[in-house]
């Protein structure tokens, strides 16, 4: 039995043999068959395609490495070159931002500005001597109604256009030289500042109406009727205890002036030009002045509607 | 300068494929052209009779031989340079396998694959049936019949499951050994017996009618 297995076992072996043998010859007859010719090839364009990149591998691994070392270098160089300039770009720009700077940008703003304000002392100038005018023309008018009264003021009228016009001229040689002045500062001033762009001057102006505006909440309005108590007030007082007065700044709206009661407190009020004129400013009025009726005849109520 | 001077031979022809590999791999790119020449056709036709069209066999040959480049200096001749290029080969068509998520190739070789019979059997007919009906002279029908033969034997070819197909390519194509598949495609030798007599026996099916 065993011996019949194991003849099947070959003969089945061979069969298989016989029959791939077959299977192979009749492949190979077909692929005989078959013309070579015909079979597809890849493309020239694959085949230039590998060969450059074949030629191109090997011609870059086989470059030099001093171009490598001169790439490290150069790259190195580019970097530094960039941290260099961003640097320096960085550093002019804090230059020109930092508060420092802008509050002596702000200086420059006020020492452009006072040549502008002599300008407005010369017309401050002009109009107490409209002033003046309007008071010897009030007089004029009056004389013909009351002539004892009308003399009375008239003389009182005269002695204070003179002193007006003596202080006057005196502001305006000091306001010459202040002009002198400025036009040396000027175009050193005016160059800097065209310098600043356009948004460090806005910020600037903020700034200064800002602090403006601070310094405008912390001073009172003298209303006519408070000063016309601090003056019958100031009259009943001896000479020693007498409130006394002193002119602190001046802008194009508004005067700032301090009062100093008998405790010698002082007290900052806003005189509103429209209302009020404060006559002969000099150096003499930054010192204090007695509070009385004639001192104060220095400011001058211009409208007594308010 | 790595040049690397070549045997004497090859203006011949006669330097192996294995030392033009290794001339290559140390910098002397004209050895890398007469490789391309030698093997060239074999790679690309074991791409497109995987059924794939001509220019994604390109492409894959393309990658095939790029690798190649890039692991020119990795290189050593434990075996022959042809088993090692159609190792790539064959790992950059299972790659692309891998990749391909449309399903051309897979549709193909589906309807002509695992054992249905009546496939193949619709395949050969349609193949018989459209030879058949042709009427012509003699030269012109052997023409023609060799052109169909052609067209049929790529078919049935694209329609063997891919570890029959490869096998069978390795072998009929490339004039691989049982052996050398083996060590190819990282299979044990009897299972690429088994695959490349299964291969033969569906081909023949499939191709009976032009037996002569």
């Amino acid at each position: 039995m065993p011996n019949k297995r194991t003849d099947n076992n070959d003969r089945q072996t061979h069969n298989a043999t016989l029959q791939q043998q077959n299977d192979e010859a009749f492949i190979n007859e077909l692929y005989d068959a078959v013309s070579q010719e015909s079979q597809s090839q890849p493309s020239e364009l694959l085949d230039q395609r590998i060969i450059n990149a074949a030629h191109k591998a090997v011609n870059t691994s086989n470059k030099p490495k001093g171009n490598n070392k001169f790439k490290w270098y150069s790259s190195l160089a580019t970097a530094a070159s960039l941290t260099l300039v961003i640097s320096l770009v960085v550093l002019q720009q804090s230059n020109i931002l930092p508060n420092e700077q802008a509050n002596n940008m702000l200086k420059q703003g006020v020492v452009l500005q006072k040549p502008m304000a002599s300008t407005s002392d010369n017309e401050s100038i002009a109009d107490q001597e409209v002033v003046v005018e309007q008071i010897d023309y009030q007089a004029q008018v009056g004389y013909s109604a009351m002539p004892s009264q009308v003399e009375n003021a008239s003389a009182t009228t005269t002695k204070m256009s003179n002193t007006i016009k003596i202080a006057a001229e005196e502001k305006m040689v000091r306001a010459t030289q202040y002009e002198k002045k400025a036009q040396l500062i000027k175009p050193q001033t005016a160059e800097r500042m065209m310098a600043a762009s356009p948004m460090i001057m806005t910020r600037f102006n903020k700034i200064e109406q800002g602090k403006a505006q601070e310094d405008r909440a912390e001073i009172i309005d003298l209303s006519i009727e408070q000063l016309k108590q601090y003056k019958r007030s100031n009259k009943a007082l001896d000479t020693q205890n007498k409130w006394l007065w002193s002119f602190s700044s001046e802008n194009h709206i508004e005067y700032i002036i301090h009062i100093f009661n008998d405790n010698h407190a002082p007290l900052e009020y806003r005189l509103d030009k429209n209302t009020f004129k404060v006559m002969g400013l000099s150096k003499r009025d930054l010192e204090k002045s007695p509070l009385n009726n004639k001192s104060l005849s220095k400011i001058i109520i211009l409208n007594t509607k308010d | 300068m790595n040049q690397v001077a070549l045997p004497a031979e090859h203006s011949k022809g006669s330097v192996t494929d294995e030392a033009l590999m290794l001339a290559y791999g140390k910098g002397q790119a004209s050895s890398l052209d007469l490789l391309y020449q030698r093997h060239k056709q074999v790679v690309f036709r074991f791409f497109v009779k995987q059924g794939l069209s001509l220019a994604v066999a390109e492409e894959l040959c393309h990658d095939t031989w790029l690798k190649i480049i890039n692991a020119r200096e990795q290189y050593q001749p434990q075996a022959l340079f042809r088993t090692y290029l159609f190792t790539i080969a064959r790992n950059t068509l299972l790659d692309h396998y891998k990749k391909k998520s449309t399903q051309n190739e897979v549709n193909h070789t589906n309807n002509y694959t695992d054992n249905n019979s009546g496939n193949e059997e619709s395949i050969t007919d349609v193949n018989h049936n459209g030879l058949s009906e042709k009427i012509a002279t003699p030269s012109i029908y052997e023409e023609q019949q060799k052109e169909q033969l052609q067209i049929a034997l790529s078919l049935n070819i694209a329609a063997l499951p891919i570890a029959q197909r490869e096998v069978f390519l390795l072998k009929q194509e490339s004039g691989f050994s049982l052996e050398q598949i083996a060590q190819i495609t990282a299979q044990h030798q009897e299972k690429v017996k088994s695959s490349w007599r299964y291969a033969l026996k569906r081909l023949r099916k499939g191709l009976q009618h032009y037996a002569k």
